[in-house]
């Protein structure tokens, strides 16, 4: 899954948030589908994590812009938004 | 070489700043916030850590507010230009250096009134001296924190309340002070620092914080890996301020310094240095020092030399890095009453030892006496 945010800096302190709560994570650029302003990045978690990165997101005043779930099966990701 | 122009840059670097730029360079180059890929994303935690850090530093509660800029003058002229517009006061104090001078000076060609806070002789600014100037068109008083000639730390704390008192915005110009006095962000609209003189960075690194709630005008614009089918800058920081590629191995070389000043005490160190060569010059006949000196800076006034001429002899004979002349801040050295003859500027920084300043001393005496 993964939570599209503002700035690569957001991405980081989500990160860094994230991997004190004992959350693995990465960062990536959002794909291009997602973005209606262009270039932008994200952090890619466990969906089961996601409450954890929405409290993270909420305790460092970080704008969630979406969270989507990936779906690899087809021949192409697809992404839902949750 | 004794080294003594730490207020100019501070030399030498820690040996892990080196390192650091150096790593960038060699292994890590991608572009960071520009990319997705292993290079770009090892470059951009480093980024990202050195923002933590600096905020760590001056107890900023989000590191999104720490902008990074070239220099200190550049931190300067975006907070000045970001802020001011036609029809605007700007108080400024005598004591400041030409990057807040001639930025602030220069928006006078867009309507904008410049207002000197009169230093006293030492160097310092009373809150009560700006508090004179301030009327409802005041929009920003930019203080410095220690002066470069000097050494005189102002009452910033103080001004900044004043500032908010009246609904103003202050920037506190930090290059002499910041990784050396405690700086608490919370305190402030904008701090502005230079990333290679106390915080121990390269070359080509400053620093501009930036409040929680505070948008300013951008100083340029361009690419910022973020929002890019906007024409506009985005609204959110760092990526609002930091337009174009970031300087990625200075950042990471700055962000060992900012650790190097986390670790040590830096304050600490150069305050047994100054106390010791402030004990050496008070007692050298022919010679006046100006200012506090609360910070390690000493402006020295010759009776009878030529400030260019002993900096000259300092260096050719003794081996010994100074500063002669107007130091940038003609203003300062009006308050001061020095514009006419300059000072030689004595700086200490954390890699000096008691016997550079012995030395420096001794040296400056020979040269009164002989030369």
């Amino acid at each position: 899954m993964i939570a599209t945010v503002a700035s690569i800096t957001s991405a980081n302190r989500l990160k860094k948030c994230a991997s004190e709560s004992g959350i693995e994570s990465s960062i990536a650029q959002t794909p291009h589908i997602l973005t209606k302003e262009g270039c932008g990045y994200s952090l890619r978690f466990d969906e089961i994590n996601i409450h954890k990165i929405q409290s993270c997101a909420y305790d460092l005043n970080i704008k969630i812009r979406g969270f989507f779930k990936e779906d690899t099966s087809g021949e192409k990701t697809t992404y839902i938004k949750i | 070489m004794i080294y003594l122009d730490n207020a100019a840059t501070t030399f030498p670097k820690p040996p892990e700043v080196i390192n650091a730029v150096n790593d960038i360079l060699t292994n890590h180059g991608g572009n960071p916030g520009r990319g997705g890929h292993f290079f770009s994303r090892i470059c951009g935690d480093k980024i990202f850590e050195c923002r933590e850090n600096m905020a760590k530093l001056i107890k900023a509660d989000n590191p999104e507010n720490i902008i990074f800029t070239k220099n200190a003058t550049e931190a300067i002229n975006l907070a000045i230009k970001g802020v001011v517009s036609r029809g605007d006061e700007i108080i400024i104090s005598s004591m400041e250096h030409n990057s807040v001078l001639r930025s602030a000076v220069n928006m006078e060609k867009i309507g904008v009134t410049v207002k000197i806070a009169k230093a006293d002789l030492s160097g310092y600014v009373s809150p009560q001296e700006i508090e004179l100037l301030i009327t409802d068109k005041t929009k920003m008083i930019c203080v410095i924190h220690a002066s470069n000639i000097v050494g005189t730390v102002n009452p910033i704390k103080e001004i900044s309340h004043l500032a908010r008192k009246h609904n103003i915005i202050t920037l506190i110009d930090c290059a002499q002070t910041g990784g050396i006095l405690p700086i608490n962000a919370a305190d402030f609209d904008m701090l502005a620092f230079a990333g290679h003189k106390g915080l121990y960075g390269p070359f080509g690194t400053g620093i501009l914080y930036i409040r929680n709630g505070l948008n300013i005008d951008t100083l340029i614009e361009g690419g910022t890996g973020s929002f890019s089918e906007s024409a506009l800058m985005p609204l959110s920081s760092p990526d609002r301020y930091e337009a174009g590629t970031v300087n990625a191995c200075g950042i990471a070389g700055l962000n060992e310094g900012i650790k190097f000043v986390l670790r040590e005490n830096v304050y600490e160190k150069e305050k047994e240095l100054s106390k010791r060569l402030k004990e050496l010059l008070f007692n050298i006949k022919g010679i006046h020092v100006l200012g506090k000196n609360d910070v390690g800076v000493f402006g020295i006034l010759f009776d009878n030399k030529d400030c260019v001429e002993a900096a000259r002899i300092l260096d050719e004979k003794y081996g010994i890095a100074s500063r002669a002349g107007l130091h940038c801040a003609p203003m300062a050295h009006r308050t001061l009453g020095t514009i006419s003859k300059g000072l030689l500027r004595l700086s200490v920084g954390y890699f000096n030892t008691i016997e550079d300043i012995e030395r420096a001393a001794l040296a400056l005496e020979k040269i009164i006496l002989y030369n």
